[in-house]
């Protein structure tokens, strides 16, 4: 009975004990874990891009002149040869008090210069008058021989001079009957509207894109007017980091994302730009930087609702493959070995180097090293060790 | 001397153990409180002579650029004393061998001399006169070595500056210098003050007859609510973001915090401690009167009357609170000396003593007295009104019945002794009970004082690797479009990156009101999370707002309900957004939205503050040089060094303070126990002894007094740890605030401490009773009683 008692009393010690001693040895470590799955990996390059009308053209004025209002709207159906606006020649320019006052001073210069011509061309028509009469009366004397041939001779000459002083006085005086229309003309500074208009015309069928001077009103030649294009016949241009461009070669398939609606859009490289130029970021530092254009994929130009310079997210998948062996990103760090991570086995985490092949910021392919639906643990915090017991959260 | 008094001196003696134990535990309770009351005192009045000597201002308010013409309508609102106009930004600070960057806070100098509210203290240096002059406040500048003529170089709006320390100072604003927002604690190696002539700082930020912060000095008696509401008003068309009353200034709320906290604890914990110490004093002085019976009937006999007797037993006790009080105060002083220059490391003056005013240790002697006399009145009472007669006669014996298990009929399973411990429990139930719960009391205070370092463990492990998965957060001087978060991204070493955009608004509720930034989360976030009490990510809902639950208590908000958001930044639309759902988190008051529904009523798209980054360790100094030279990058916060800061610190200044917090549970833990067992061989010393006489061997007389008290410590500890959990729970409260909440998280190591220290004491009690239990002189202890 005594043995029974005291191994009783031994036992119930050590329960206390035990209880007690567990209180003391380290608990797991609650950790968040993730299964090696096997499915898609995108490495993508990622890059804010707008959209832009592929073919774009510009209606400039061919001349300068008053314009008529433009009614068409953007977003107006346009077809090639339809009338965008007509030019009419300039209306006169008002005069100020001093021009008006030359212009006045100017007829009535022109208006004396006529009056002037006009009395010329009263005393020359005398002075022909008289050379004529001359002329008949000598000639009836010299059938009388009554004086010299040369005497007519004489006459005669005269009288062709005095007509053509005569005839340069006339024309004289319609010059300054000329001179005083026009110096008149230079008073008028409003008129009826002339009628001949030049037509200014669409080049293509498509849609108004932009009316860049919608009022009627004076242009200059070359200034433009308005912005045609097919909405329908999108494309894509992201500028990219230089370093990054190199990377992306024509026909690489690419997404769009945050473009407003539902789901992603399919692209595809077009074109990498042979110039580069040089940017300030958003943070404020100079960066090279390389058009990249993109078609949208597939036979339909890109979603109705999207029309020219509308902002959208372009992933450029550099890389793709819908069948990896994957972990996420956090789970993975690096050591001297290369990659890391710890597997939950067995409530104990134990670290595995693995081979890592293509990663993005979110997922990396392992190589080697994993099998798929092992547990590993997803940023493990300073007291996770090798060997260390942990648990799944 | 009298007779009764030398009898007074040989009882001591007798219990000389008791005594030791009791008397430290009374030390205990008084060293806490003196050292914390006059640490207080010493900070309260520091607090108040630096505030008044300095001109700490009363009023603060920022905005974003307001002509310096605003501050004479500033002054001419009713209440307004006085009205300091100054320029103050936030640099990125690029320090030599110092990879990471560092943040300068640029305080600017009026040109005419000293400021008029918020003055600086100069410490050793001179005034900067030069544009790139500057004085550094002191725990940066002795965290960093930097001396007069020590040069920095910082990211002035874009423009690289190199600025000359001339001195070093020391501003009542910035008593606990810390940047805000995410963590409470300072990190003085990469967060400076810097104070700079102003004309240095309108010309670099384009703010010439200009301030973007105004401090004031209120009138006595003026309503501080109502100049903050017309200082709102007159800086609203300037941006105004917010005015905050002195009350919650980030160092003043920090710092009265801290001492409201010292109030709280400083007399919560002594009382704990001076009660456990009344109690010990009531069993042993229960157990005196009960064992003096005869000597009290004989100095009755001997004409001494009701009162001198009850003197006699009040002196016993006045003897253990004088002992008590007197090496506590000691204590008290020797500790107060280091606590005060403990806070002098993390709060900075001036000058900051220590000096123990002496009513401070009267008032603990006062309260361990009145503790103990409150204790033990009853006893004391007892024993002077027991008739002479009565107790002459020793105390009828108590009536012995069959347990309840003899009743079940299991006594055949039980020895002679082992029936014994039981009928002993048995018949005094009370005394049982008193026994378990002065031990379970000794585990409870060693869980209370772990489970303090328990919560502060756990929020720092839950914020540095379950809420804060980033390795650097990048901050922007302004929200950035989407291309910042791809040149981000794009950087050499960053593995990825996720954005975050926050908004300060002022959040309103019927008549409450606070301002808090509101954080835009996107979608699918895998860095910088919202988690709720069980660390599990929360999907932020479509539309609406989530936030703290102290914001929500706070406001007085449920969810449901909607409240005024008012935006201080951009175009500041100010719209009703319904609460959807309620958090735990732990630092400060925050709301969350998802990005997308933030941008919508922001009235923006893909708009950033920031972004989280993960990046490769072996990269990470390149990457920080390159983002310390971006115009655009206001700051950077590296998560690792932030970690690493706030567990020094904590180590360095909680541990010391709980540490002795354990010390003295500890003592306590040992007092308790030793005393209890001491008792019980005092109580039933005699009976043993007969059974002696009987026949019964020592071990089997061990083993009856000594099975009792293992029975009742094994009952004790899990009385014990429940105990612990509700004192923890009840002054958990206590340590939460707006500014950080600690959730209760015992961790088993706490409660296997409080056990093993506990088991430990009985053990030692234990060896001490067997000891005496050996030597038990038969004859004696028969004896004395006839």
């Amino acid at each position: 009975m005594k043995w029974a008692k005291y191994i009783l009393m031994a036992a119930a010690a050590l329960a206390v004990l035990a209880v007690v001693a567990w209180g003391f040895m380290p608990k797991p470590v609650p950790v968040d874990t993730a299964a090696v799955s096997r499915g898609h990996l995108a490495v993508t390059i990622d890059e804010e891009g707008r959209t832009r009308v592929r073919d774009r053209f510009v209606v400039y004025a061919p001349l300068p002149g008053q314009m008529t209002r433009v009614e068409l709207r953007e977003g107006d159906p346009v077809d090639a040869g339809l009338v965008v606006t007509r030019l009419a020649p300039m209306a006169p320019v008002p005069l100020d008090a001093r021009a008006r006052a030359q212009a006045e001073a100017n007829v009535r210069a022109a208006q004396a210069a006529r009056d002037q011509s006009a009395k010329q061309a009263e005393s020359a028509r005398a002075s022909l008058e008289y050379a004529e009469n001359r002329v008949k009366n000598l000639r009836e004397l010299l059938k009388g021989k009554h004086v010299p041939q040369d005497s007519v001779d004489a006459a005669e000459t005269q009288f062709r001079v005095a007509e053509a002083n005569h005839s340069s006085a006339l024309f004289a005086q319609a010059s300054a009957g000329f001179q005083l229309e026009a110096a008149q003309a230079a008073l008028v500074d409003d008129g009826p509207a002339p009628a001949k208009l030049v037509e200014v015309r669409s080049p293509v069928k498509g849609r108004v894109l932009r009316v860049l001077r919608q009022s009627e009103g004076p242009v200059a030649a070359g200034e433009p007017l308005v912005e045609v294009g097919d909405p329908a016949a999108l494309e894509i241009v992201a500028d990219l980091l230089s370093r990054d461009a190199v990377k992306v070669t024509p026909g690489m398939k690419a997404r769009l994302e945050r473009w407003g609606g539902q789901g992603t859009l399919d692209a595809v490289v077009r074109m990498v730009e042979p110039a580069g130029f040089t940017k300030l970021s958003a943070l404020g530092v100079e960066e090279q930087r390389v058009n990249v254009v993109l078609d949208f994929a597939g036979a339909t130009p890109g979603p109705a609702a999207l029309g020219d310079g509308y902002r959208v997210e372009v992933r450029v998948i550099l890389e793709e493959s819908i069948n990896v062996l994957k972990v996420p990103a956090g789970a993975v760090f690096t050591v001297k070995e290369g990659s890391a991570l710890f597997v939950l086995s067995g409530g104990v985490a134990s670290r595995v180097v693995v081979k890592t092949g293509r990663r993005n910021g979110l997922e990396v392919e392992i190589l080697e090293g994993l099998s798929e639906g092992t547990l590993v643990i997803l940023h493990p915090p300073d007291t996770v060790e090798d060997g260390k017991a942990v648990i799944a959260r | 001397m009298r007779a009764i008094d030398r009898k007074l001196l040989r009882d001591l003696w007798q219990m000389k153990g008791q005594a030791v134990a009791i008397c430290l535990v009374i030390m205990s309770g008084v060293a806490l409180f003196v050292a914390q009351i006059a640490t207080l005192e010493r900070l309260r009045i520091t607090q108040q002579e630096y505030y008044n000597e300095y001109r700490f201002a009363d009023v603060f308010a920022s905005c974003k650029r307001a002509p310096e013409s605003v501050a004479r309508q500033i002054l001419a609102i009713e209440g307004v004393e006085s009205v300091q106009t100054r320029i103050l930004v936030d640099a990125t600070l690029d320090i030599e061998g110092l990879d990471q960057p560092a943040i300068g806070r640029l305080v600017s100098l009026p040109d005419t001399g000293r400021p008029e509210l918020n003055d600086v203290h100069l410490r050793s240096g001179r005034w900067p006169t030069a544009d790139n002059e500057v004085l550094a406040n002191e725990s940066f500048a002795m965290a960093r070595g930097y001396r007069e003529g020590s040069t920095l170089g910082a990211l002035l709006n874009g423009r690289k500056r190199t600025l000359v320390i001339t001195g070093v100072g020391l501003s009542p604003e910035f008593i606990y210098s810390i940047q805000g927002g995410a963590s409470p604690l300072p990190d003085d190696k990469h967060f400076g003050v810097l104070w700079i002539p102003r004309k240095g700082l309108e010309t670099a930020f384009d703010m010439e007859g200009a301030f973007n912060s105004v401090n004031l000095k209120l009138a006595p008696g003026a309503s501080g609510p109502e100049v903050v509401r017309r200082l709102d008003m007159l800086l609203d068309r300037y941006g105004g973001f917010g005015t905050t009353l002195r009350a919650n200034q980030l160092s003043h709320w920090f710092l009265n915090n801290e001492l409201e906290q010292l109030s709280n604890f400083g007399v919560v914990v002594p009382l704990v401690f001076l009660g456990v110490a009344a109690f010990l004093l009531n069993v042993v002085l229960n157990r005196q009167v009960n064992t003096q019976r005869e000597q009290i009937a004989a100095l009755k006999a001997f004409g001494y009357g009701n009162f001198a007797i009850g003197m006699h037993y009040a002196k016993l006790i006045a003897l253990f609170v004088v002992i008590g009080t007197g090496l506590g105060a000691a204590v008290g002083a020797w500790l107060g000396n280091a606590l005060v220059g403990l806070y002098g490391t993390i709060y900075h003056f001036p000058s900051l003593t220590f000096s123990l005013n002496p009513l401070v240790p009267l008032a603990a002697g006062g309260l361990s007295g009145a503790a103990c006399f409150a204790g033990t009145l009853k006893a004391v009472l007892g024993a002077a009104s027991l008739p002479p007669a009565e107790a002459m006669r020793p105390k009828a014996p108590p009536l012995y019945r069959p347990t309840m298990l003899e009743r079940l009929g299991l006594q055949r399973m039980l020895s002679q002794p082992s029936r014994m411990i039981l009928r002993n429990l048995e018949r005094r139930p009370v005394r049982a009970l008193l026994s378990v719960s002065a031990i379970g009391m000794a585990v409870a205070i060693l869980v209370w004082g772990f489970a303090f370092m328990d919560s502060i463990w756990y929020v720092i492990d839950s914020q540095a690797y379950d809420i804060q998965r980033e390795d650097v957060t990048v901050a922007f001087v302004e929200p950035r479009p989407a291309s910042a978060l791809h040149s981000v991204r794009a950087q050499h070493g960053v593995l990825h990156a996720e954005p975050y955009r926050t908004v300060a608004a002022r959040i309103r509720f019927e008549h409450r009101d606070r301002i808090s930034g509101v954080t835009g989360v996107p979608r699918g976030v895998t860095l910088s999370r919202v988690l709720d009490e069980n660390l599990r990510p929360i999907q932020l809902p479509a539309d609406g707002l989530v936030m703290s639950r102290w914001l929500a208590k706070a406001l007085n908000v449920r969810t449901g309900d909607a409240v005024r958001l008012e935006v201080l930044e951009g175009s500041r639309p100010a719209l009703d957004v319904p609460v959807v759902e309620l958090v735990d988190d732990f630092v400060g008051l925050n709301a969350y939205m998802d990005l997308d529904a933030l941008g919508r009523l922001m009235g923006e798209a893909d708009v950033y503050s920031g972004a989280h980054l993960r990046v490769e360790p072996a990269l990470q100094a390149t990457l920080y040089r390159k983002l310390k030279e971006m115009p655009a990058v206001a700051g950077v916060a590296v998560k690792a060094s932030s970690i690493k800061s706030m567990r020094d610190q904590i180590t360095a200044n909680l541990m010391y303070s709980v540490m002795f917090n354990i010390v003295f549970a500890c003592i306590i833990a040992f007092g308790v126990v030793y005393n209890n067992a001491r008792i019980a061989l005092g109580e039933s010393a005699r009976e043993l002894a007969s059974l002696r006489v009987l026949g019964l061997t020592r071990a089997e007389i061990s083993f009856i007094l000594l099975g009792e008290l293992a029975v009742l410590t094994v009952v004790a500890l899990p009385v014990g740890c429940l105990m612990g959990w509700a004192i923890s729970v009840a002054t958990g409260e206590l340590l939460n605030t707006e500014v950080i909440r600690l959730p209760l998280k015992i961790s088993d190591f706490s409660y296997a401490f409080g056990c093993a220290v506990v088991l430990a004491a009985s053990a030692a009690s234990a060896l001490v009773v067997r000891r005496k239990l050996d030597h038990l002189d038969l004859v004696e202890v028969l004896k004395s009683r006839e």
